[in-house]
């Protein structure tokens, strides 16, 4: 166990890149307790990602169409499925007249939002499957990075509830950090740590304005 | 001028267009890279002003709905003169949405100081997935495709006006 020169235990935390004190890693634990509905609904994003990551999109689809979408642009046969987030299916689907391509989104049918905006919606579409698919996977890893700004502000607002008039800035970025993690791939994780540290050293000294 | 990179330039106008006032040159705020920041603005509210007389203390009021992370009560030696300091933190958040989140702070701070307030009026995107029979990634897809628009709440959290659900229900859902 590693321990402060003041006696205090320090402990480390996953996902986290540096120990907390007792004291702070109660903080961290309870702020991390009230977005944890919200890393639940991350992390199979998050899995889906990595498959189609894994996936190589060159080559042309292995089974036959197997659902038909319709949209305010017309039919497309459904070749697979690519996301499945809790409320609604995102699929790759190629024009039933033509040959374009499409990610497309298809909300439950009884949604408030399907009902007023309808069933369907295309997110993006193009000629070259490949060219689609890196664009459809960078869009989905950038919201789960907007996912995880969001959830590390609740957790962090939780933390100055918690404790008023104290200083709690290292809680606070063990929160960012663990936020973070929950949403990237290890690899691009690394690379992005390593940017903050090399960032963190150029602006150590602050801004005025 | 500088746009949080998550919002989208039409959220961020629409926010400057809406009064956000923007950051001048000497205004005294300072910051640095993951650190909690400060804000010093004057107070002119007499009940704050009244606690403040010999004391500092602490006011953390519910404002259009939002907790203030923290308010702390100072004077200021140099002045005399009772201020409010709004520390919040920017750790999670680059620069661009540091910025943004402190204009909507100086906003709501102008707001307090004038008493025009209003109803909580807004939902956290959790709430607003679940009243439009979504799952908070595909609204925050929707966000980022600004098909929703979505503003900061001060804390840093993003949250849907009652206006922007009912036009996203077709009726009012709040």
């Amino acid at each position: 166990m590693l321990k402060r020169a003041d006696g205090q235990e320090m402990h480390s935390v996953p996902g986290v890149g540096f120990r907390l004190t007792d004291r702070e890693l109660g903080s961290f634990n309870a702020a991390l307790e009230t977005i944890q509905g919200d890393f639940s609904e991350v992390k199979p994003i998050r899995e889906g990602l990595d498959r189609l990551e894994q996936v190589q999109w060159e080559r042309p689809p292995r089974r036959e169409a197997f659902a038909t979408v319709t949209t305010p642009e017309g039919d497309w046969k459904a070749y697979a499925q690519l996301l499945a987030p809790r409320k609604s299916e995102v699929l790759l689907c190629q024009q039933a007249q033509g040959d374009e391509w499409a990610v497309i989104q298809r909300f439950q049918s009884n949604s408030p939002y399907a009902k007023a905006h309808g069933e369907t919606e295309i997110l993006m579409k193009g000629k070259d499957r490949c060219e689609l698919m890196d664009e459809y996977k960078a869009q989905v890893q950038h919201t789960l990075r907007f996912m995880a700004r969001n959830m590390a502000a609740k957790a962090q607002h939780a933390v100055w509830e918690q404790s008023p008039g104290e200083n709690p800035a290292k809680v606070v970025r063990a929160l960012s950090e663990r936020c973070a993690t929950a949403v990237e791939n290890p690899e691009s994780l690394k690379q992005t740590l390593e940017r903050q540290k090399q960032q963190s050293v150029r602006q150590s000294h602050g801004m005025s304005i | 001028m500088l746009v949080p990179s998550d919002v989208g330039v039409k959220t961020f106008r629409a926010l400057v267009a809406a009064g956000r006032p923007l950051v001048k040159s000497g205004c005294g705020l300072r910051f640095g890279a993951a650190r909690p920041m400060t804000i010093d603005l004057p107070c002119n509210d007499p009940q704050i002003n009244r606690r403040a007389v010999g004391q500092s203390g602490f006011y953390r009021p519910r404002v259009n709905g939002w907790d203030f992370p923290l308010k702390k009560i100072q004077e200021s030696s140099r002045h005399r003169q009772p201020f409010l300091s709004l520390p919040f933190c920017c750790v999670a958040f680059d620069n661009h949405d540091f910025w943004a989140i402190w204009l909507i702070m100086a906003n709501e701070q102008d707001a307090i100081l004038s008493g025009r307030l209003s109803e909580a009026q807004s939902v956290s995107i959790p709430q607003a997935a679940r009243l439009l029979g979504l799952d908070a990634y595909t609204l925050c897809t929707l966000i980022q495709r600004e098909r929703v628009q979505a503003e900061f709440s001060p804390s840093g959290e993003f949250v849907i006006s009652k206006s922007e659900m009912e036009r996203l229900a077709g009726k009012a859902v709040c």
